[in-house]
């Protein structure tokens, strides 16, 4: 219980930081606009960060779990840092696909995109998924410790 | 070579001398880093550009010497923040140390951050992308994304860093 209310913490700290610095990078449909935080950000992605990491969190541990044979996740780990990577890559581009394909997001057309046929993702945005998988759930894990 | 990759070069060889430590150490500090430096510049793409008559070559759109400017950036930042947590630690015992390791990340990435960032700009080494309308810090002259880019990569992966070199992965 308390290391979900840390993970929770955690996430909306990393959520609030990102949709604020990342403003201008994309448009949000009014839609989803009309109730925002700060004025800065719609409300709901909030819960699209906090959907993004459980998904992620839970199938890179239980992966891990199964393939270690442990039930205790470790700060950082090779094979865990790998499956990390992994499912935050592909929830990350899987939430943001549907965000997408739902018109919830526009890219602002002021900023140089390269996007990937298909999935009609930006390539930075798929990396970036990618990098949070990277640094992000070590970093988490540290916060559990604390 | 540039003045801007001149500048990269002569950070590159200090810190590879300060601190003093073994080439074993330096090389865990380069694989920690490299994905990072390879990465964020692809990520960054749309929110600035290298001007092409400030470098001297490319790789992926990204000059060659912006990815050993992050490979030393991000080791000297670890270095400096650890020996600010240690000095801290040792006199004020009281302190948690992840919450003393949070604050030494912020201060040493968020300052070393700030200063190349500007030195890059006021050498006209790139520009923000059109459209952009953040807030300017006057004094370094850069926008505040940038400060908070640098204190957001502390925070949140200033830990990774760390792990990553002990477990040496790239």
């Amino acid at each position: 219980m308390k290391t979900a209310f840390k993970d929770i913490l955690f996430i909306l700290v990393f959520a609030v930081y990102w949709e604020s610095i990342s403003q201008e990078f994309w448009v949000y449909d009014e839609r989803i606009s009309r109730l925002s935080l700060f004025e800065a950000f719609p409300a709901v992605m909030i819960l699209f960060w906090l959907a993004v990491f459980a998904f992620s969190l839970i199938l890179s541990e239980s992966v891990y779990k199964s393939v270690s044979k442990s039930n205790s996740i470790p700060v950082f780990d090779k094979t865990l840092y790998v499956f990390d990577i992994l499912s935050f890559g592909l929830f990350g581009m899987a939430f943001e696909v549907i965000l997408n394909t739902l018109g919830l997001v526009h890219y602002s057309p002021d900023l140089y995109w390269t996007t990937v046929p298909l999935i009609h993702l930006p390539i930075n945005t798929i990396a970036g998924y990618f990098g949070i998988g990277m640094f992000v759930p070590s970093t988490l894990r540290t916060f559990r410790n604390f | 070579m540039t003045i801007s990759e001149i500048l990269i070069v002569l950070f590159c060889l200090f810190v590879s001398f300060v601190p003093p430590r073994p080439w074993g150490l330096k090389k865990t500090e380069f694989k920690a880093g490299i994905i990072f430096a390879l990465i964020f510049p692809l990520v960054m793409q749309p929110i600035w550009s290298y001007r092409s008559e400030a470098w001297t070559f490319f790789v992926f759109q990204t000059p060659f010497f912006m990815l050993l400017y992050w490979l030393a950036f991000i080791s000297f930042s670890i270095n400096i923040s650890d020996w600010l947590e240690n000095r801290i630690t040792t006199r004020m015992r009281k302190f948690n140390s992840y919450g003393v390791i949070l604050v030494t990340d912020i201060i040493s990435f968020g300052i070393l951050g700030m200063i190349w960032e500007s030195i890059f700009y006021r050498l006209g080494s790139y520009e923000y992308s059109k459209g952009l309308s953040f807030g300017r810090l006057g004094l370094f002259d850069i926008p505040y994304i940038i400060i908070f880019g640098y204190i957001g990569l502390a925070i949140f992966g200033g830990q990774s860093f760390r792990l990553k070199k002990k477990a040496r992965v790239f």
